[in-house]
């Protein structure tokens, strides 16, 4: 799939926050996190969200990043790959305590979290996710 | 008897029933009594397709798989098997089943889905661990650490030969040639196919139908004049070939003994003649020279500015494949859809020339050839070509910037060829004289987004064309697998809007793929 | 003689001079550093100017243009670059070097003696070199000297050369017009052919890879010097002697070197244009730039001799009377790489031309037995040459160049009145020549099956076809296992000695000689026929049988006496130890 930067902005908000959301609804209950049921909740969904909106700004950069190659895409494993530092700044917000109404996170718990949901968010959008929705990889990632 | 004229028993001037009469050759919309007087039988059917390539094979498979039972479905064609002329094409530019096509992973015309992809076919399919990690490991480090995966022509072929028989494709063809669709008056189009001759009892089967599809690929090549020239001229078949054509004298004699061939071209054809060559080379221990002319040779990285560059170097222009990859989908797909007239045409400009994949063992292999010197490349645009003395070999004369050179060479190797004018196919220029249809900036046929041709629409019936014959179009890619199951998605979905077929949406987009990972006829 | 001097070929060797060609001259011109850059340019647009005045002769001229500059410049500015020029005069070359470049005759040993030899060197002149000279036998070598005693370091065989991966590829390109980077030239031999020699010069231009300035060969557009040519001709030309004295007895005929290939059995009236027999006459060595008259009998008559042309300077320096064989049909076998070409017999034309197979029995000859021509007036006889058989390159003297045949234009269509002409004169008509197929859109006849036109590409499949009834054009080749490949126009018979067959007599067929040591190869072992479109192969019932095998596999299938086998491109066949196979560059998708 070919990205334009609509495209990856829907892609990114949709995927993420409905297989993502999903996903954290199965995992939650079986995290380290030290806390009860309601907290975690509370607490991985909205790192979910931080996911989500830091990986808006995260796209602006990767789209420009992307205009100076001539074939405009990435290599998929980049893909993965940008998980790191989109992880290790969440993680570092975290420590700074500027994401709000989330205090502590144990490293393990959002470790399992993090790295799950992003790998199944890129195993799906680079294979399966283009069987429901065919139109979706020749419009640059847009669903709508 | 000799010369210019035809033998009596064909073309009569004097029409009989059952063929087209004068009448409606002139005619731009046919009514049903003029059909009729003509004696020409009438088979009503709801699509008819054209070509009957890879085209109309994509085109099928995606009606089908929206739900079009196959009675309602007619492919006319002249082939047996949609890949019947990509294969010749591929098999004589030296891409024979084994080796890899210039297409990507996730282009698979027997899978409207794209998933699973080539690669992922491939590595399952796989008999040692080995087999298995390599293409895993291409697609997810390409090209970065790897060329782009390409699939082997072989698996292509096979794949689509497996999809063909399950959506049961060959029932729907019918042999012939088609001489000309032309409007019908009250809506849809007449398409007049000419049977074989003795198959039908008459010389015209008129196909009447509310949609009809055009896809009849390239109308061939159109070999340089230099080269037609020499062939008119010399009438010598050996020595100077194309390599568009069956060629393989050249490959034969140089195993007999050394010789210097000449290689025209900097595109992919010409990298695998290059290939071939110095296969053969090393594997029979020969001592072929191959000096390489470009008409256009690129330095080093080329581009009009920072943010489209494009790799090159020695002559070549290297690209994964036959357009950047944002046509199929992506950034250059959105800008190009947007433009019209001189500003998409430049457009098109800046993303041509000839150019070929980056392939690093094949660059190899080139880095050889010069350092130990029997490879060379060099600019120049051929001006003649003679034979050589005693009759051996070529004299090629060619303007250089260091004036006029003659190069002596055993063979020449044309990897040049440009594209016939679509009104080289008669079927296209009856379009363009009578139904309405209009060129495009490059000069083809004229198709909007939904592929429909501009100008030929018939209410309520729609006249599609999707393949090369659209290039130039606001949709980049049409030559080539991905872009022709674009062309094809297109195609659908405003039939779906228009009512002919449901609309496939997400649930039965889900079951079909089921179906078709089971290899379940639909 | 009257030699044209642009039609000479000059083959340019890498270095990081100048090198000039215009019309008469070939000139070089040194560039050094501490010369004067100007000097260069002033040197050029005198050449320029001399060319332009006198094209056909600028050499009085140049030299005179020379000098006064010449003078001139070293009045007032110094150090002159080195240069030398080459250039045409009424009679023969006007050499004109001055400083550090040389002008030397490269020819055999055999030839001439190396006392009598060109040999003319800038720095041993107190000024300049001028010197007018008649059209010398071998070629000029117009040089730079970079070495401090003028001797090049020249490999004894070409091969070397190859072998030297190292080392720039030698140049042996054809410089026709221009100015290009370079370290020398090698101008000539003047003979009357006008396309650079392939074989010919072998022996002698295998040594002329020049050892320095050492321009490493670059690959950017801007650094390409001249372009280097060819040295695999000198292998192949090896290879083919060798194929030759294998004992492959495939004549060429001197002068038919070039083939004349699909031409439609000629009309004597036509012959005009095409003629495959034109007289070759090899006449001395000087060429001569009209191409001589085409004699459609077959007789191959020398012009007269033209001793009275030749300016006679010392007797030895005459050149070398043609061999006697260049006349004559009949010729030893020649290092033509790969097409041998022999008229079958060369009587009256409407027997079909040399198709560019070789059939190899050496027609009886016809017409005047070559004469050399008698030594100029005046001048001790000059030693006949013994007649020159073709030996392997590496040892033996060279094959002089054959001029080659003027082009075949496609024949106009017979009237009537021509055919009728020729079936007065006895000519056999073979209707099996007339084929019918479709016209491309441009005209061009194909068999009908065939997708792609094999002219100009065209797609034709997706045409209603109309059929029409036209010459047969060929029907692709075959490739023998030794190299030599048969443009297949007519019918063949194959064997150990197919002249004896009935119908090789009665010219209905073609013979084609193989030869094969191990007696599996009958006398007429098998047949290739045109049918329609299709190529057909016939056992004529061989001892040893013939065998055909698909391209990719394996084992043999014999083929029954008489069985008529439609050959499909790619196949081999087998006769007795010899092996060909079929190629056709025909468009069929099935």
């Amino acid at each position: 799939m070919l990205p334009t930067l609509n495209g990856r902005l829907q892609s990114r908000i949709l995927v993420t926050a409905i297989l993502g959301g999903i996903w954290t609804l199965i995992i939650t209950p079986v995290l380290p996190t030290g806390a009860p049921l309601g907290e975690s909740y509370k607490t991985t969904f909205i790192i979910l969200l931080t996911v989500i909106v830091l990986g808006v700004l995260w796209e602006f950069l990767y789209h420009f990043l992307q205009q100076f190659r001539w074939e405009k895409d990435w290599p998929t494993s980049w893909g993965l790959f940008t998980g790191i530092n989109e992880g290790l700044l969440i993680w570092l917000l975290i420590n700074l305590g500027w994401i709000p109404g989330v205090g502590q996170v144990p490293g393990w718990a959002f470790v399992i979290q993090f790295c799950t949901t992003w790998f199944l968010i890129w195993a799906v959008q680079n294979g399966p996710l283009r069987v429901p929705f065919i139109r979706w990889r020749f419009n640059g990632g847009r669903f709508l | 008897m000799s010369g210019d004229q035809p033998l009596p028993q064909s073309a009569a001037p004097t029409t009989e029933p059952g063929d087209l009469t004068p009448e409606l050759i002139d005619t731009d919309i046919w009514t049903d009594e003029m059909v009729a007087r003509a004696g020409i039988p009438v088979v009503p059917v709801p699509f008819v397709t054209v070509g009957g390539g890879i085209g109309s094979f994509v085109t099928v498979d995606y009606l089908r798989i929206y739900g079009v039972p196959a009675q309602q479905i007619v492919v006319l064609t002249g082939l047996d098997v949609p890949w019947q002329s990509y294969e010749y094409l591929t098999r004589v530019s030296q891409i024979p089943r084994t080796e890899r096509l210039r297409s990507d992973s996730q282009s698979r015309p027997d899978n409207i889905w794209g998933f699973p992809s080539y690669a992922l076919s491939e590595a399952f399919a796989a008999k040692s661990l080995k087999e298995f990690l390599w293409p895993l490991w291409n697609v997810f480090t390409e090209p970065i650490l790897t060329n782009y995966f390409t699939p082997r022509a072989g698996q292509a072929f096979s794949t689509m030969e497996k999809e063909m028989n399950r959506i049961g494709y060959l029932q729907s063809v019918r042999k012939g040639q088609v001489r000309m669709v032309r409007r019908r008056a009250g809506g849809g189009y007449y398409t007049i196919l000419t049977p074989p001759a003795g198959a039908a009892p008459t010389k015209r089967i008129a196909y009447q139908s509310q949609y009809v599809h055009i896809a009849i690929g390239y109308p061939g090549l159109r070999l340089l004049k230099d080269l037609q020239d020499y062939r008119e001229r010399y009438r010598d078949p050996t020595k100077v070939v194309n390599a568009y054509e069956p060629h393989e004298q050249v490959y034969d004699q140089l195993r007999i003994r050394p010789g210097k061939v000449i290689v025209r071209g900097g595109g992919i054809v010409a990298s695998r003649v290059l290939q071939r060559l110095i296969d053969d080379r090393d594997k029979y221990n020969l001592r072929t020279e191959i000096l390489q002319v470009f008409r256009t040779f690129y330095t080093g990285p080329h581009g009009k500015n920072v943010f489209n560059r494009r790799p090159g170097g020695h002559g070549w222009a290297y690209q994964g494949f036959n357009y950047p990859k944002s046509v199929w989908g992506g950034q250059l797909k959105e800008k190009m859809a947007k433009l019209e007239g001189d500003a998409r045409a430049q457009a098109y400009e800046e993303m041509g020339g000839t150019n070929t994949p980056f392939r690093k063992d094949w660059l190899e292999q080139l880095k050889r050839g010069r350092s130990q010197g029997w490879y060379r490349e060099m600019q120049g645009a051929f001006d003649s070509l003679r034979p050589g003395p005693n009759g051996a070999g070529v004299v090629v004369a060619m303007s250089t910037q260091h004036g006029a050179l003659e190069e002596y060479a055993d063979f020449v190797v044309d990897c040049t060829g440009l594209e016939a004018d679509i009104r080289e196919s008669r079927v296209l220029a009856d379009l363009l004289d009578h139904s309405g249809a209009g060129r495009n900036p490059k000069g083809r046929l004229d198709v909007n987004a939904q592929f429909e041709v501009i100008g030929t629409r018939s209410r309520p019936g729609r006249l599609y064309a999707s393949g090369s014959s659209t290039l130039g179009g606001p949709f980049p890619g049409v030559d080539t697998f991905l872009g022709l199951q674009i062309s094809a998605q297109e195609i659908a979905d405003d039939l779906a809007r228009l009512g002919f077929v449901k609309r496939l949406g997400p649930g039965r987009s889900i079951a079909q793929w089921w179906r078709w990972a089971r290899n379940r006829p639909i | 003689m009257k030699v044209n001097f642009d039609d000479v070929p000059a083959r340019v060797h890498p270095g990081r001079h100048h090198l000039v060609r215009l019309p008469g001259v070939v000139a070089i011109i040194r560039t050094d550093p501490g010369t004067d850059p100007d000097a260069a340019r002033d040197l050029l647009e005198r050449i320029q100017t001399s060319s332009r005045t006198a094209p056909t002769a600028p050499g009085r001229d140049l030299a005179r243009q020379l000098s006064i500059w010449l003078s001139r410049f070293e009045e007032t500015n110094g150090v002159a670059p080195g240069f030398g020029a080459i250039s045409a005069s009424e009679n023969g070359v006007a050499i004109f070097l001055y400083g550090d470049i040389s002008v030397t005759e490269r020819v055999d040993d055999a030839e001439l003696p190396p006392e009598d030899r060109v040999s003319l060197f800038g720095k041993d002149a107190a000024f300049t070199v001028d010197r007018l000279l008649p059209w010398p036998a071998g070629a000029l070598q117009l040089i730079a000297d970079d070495d401090a005693d003028g001797e090049l370091d020249i490999p004894e065989h070409a091969a070397d050369v190859l072998a030297s991966a190292d080392g720039p590829m030698p140049a042996w390109a054809g410089f026709h017009r221009g100015v290009t980077p370079g370290g020398g030239l090698l101008f000539g031999p003047v003979t009357d052919h006008m396309s650079e020699p392939v074989v010919a010069d072998v022996p002698a231009a295998s040594g002329s890879h020049l050892a320095g300035p050492e321009v490493p060969v670059p690959s950017g557009p801007g650094s390409h010097g001249p372009v280097p040519g060819s040295s695999a001709t000198l292998s192949s030309a090896a290879y083919d002697a060798e194929a030759m004295s294998d004992g492959e007895a495939m004549v060429a005929e001197p002068g038919s070197g070039e083939r004349v290939a699909e031409d439609e059995p000629m009309v004597g009236g036509d012959a005009a244009d095409g003629a495959p027999a034109s007289a070759e006459p090899m006449a001395e060595a000087a060429g001569t730039s009209v191409p001589p008259p085409p004699a459609p009998s077959g007789a191959q008559v020398p012009p007269s001799p033209a001793g009275s042309a030749v300016p006679a300077p010392p007797s030895q320096r005459s050149v070398v009377p043609p061999p006697p064989s260049a006349g004559t049909p009949v010729v030893p076998p020649a290092p033509s790489a790969g097409t041998p070409v022999v008229p079958p017999a060369p009587s009256a034309s409407p027997v079909p031309p040399p198709p560019s197979g070789a059939p190899v029995v050496p027609p009886p000859p016809s017409g005047a037995p070559v004469v050399p021509p008698p030594p100029s007036a005046g001048t001790p006889a000059a030693a006949l040459a013994p007649p020159r058989l073709s030996e392997l390159i590496q040892d033996g003297p060279a094959e002089p160049p054959r001029a080659p045949l003027p082009p075949a234009a496609p024949a106009p269509r017979q009237t009537a009145q021509q055919k009728a002409a020729e079936k007065a004169a006895g000519v056999k008509e073979r209707p099996q020549d007339y084929v019918q197929g479709f016209r491309c859109s441009r005209k061009h006849l194909n068999d009908p099956r065939v997708s792609f036109c094999r002219v100009c590409g065209i797609r034709m499949d997706q045409m209603t076809g109309v059929l029409v009834e036209e010459r047969r054009p060929p029907l692709g080749l075959l490739v023998l296992d030794v190299g030599a490949t048969f443009v297949l126009d007519d019918n063949y018979v194959l064997g150990r000695n197919p002249e004896s067959d009935a119908a090789v007599r009665e010219g209905t067929l073609r013979p084609v000689r193989l030869d094969d040591t191990s007696g599996a190869l009958s006398r007429v072992h098998a047949e290739i026929r045109l049918s329609g479109w299709d190529v057909v192969l016939i056992d004529r019932g061989s001892a040893n049988g013939t065998y055909v095998a698909a391209t990719d596999e394996q084992s043999w299938q014999r083929l029954a006496p008489n069985q008529h086998f439609v050959l499909t491109p790619g196949t081999h066949v087998r006769v007795g130890q010899r092996t060909f196979t079929f190629e056709s560059s025909a468009a069929r998708l099935r």
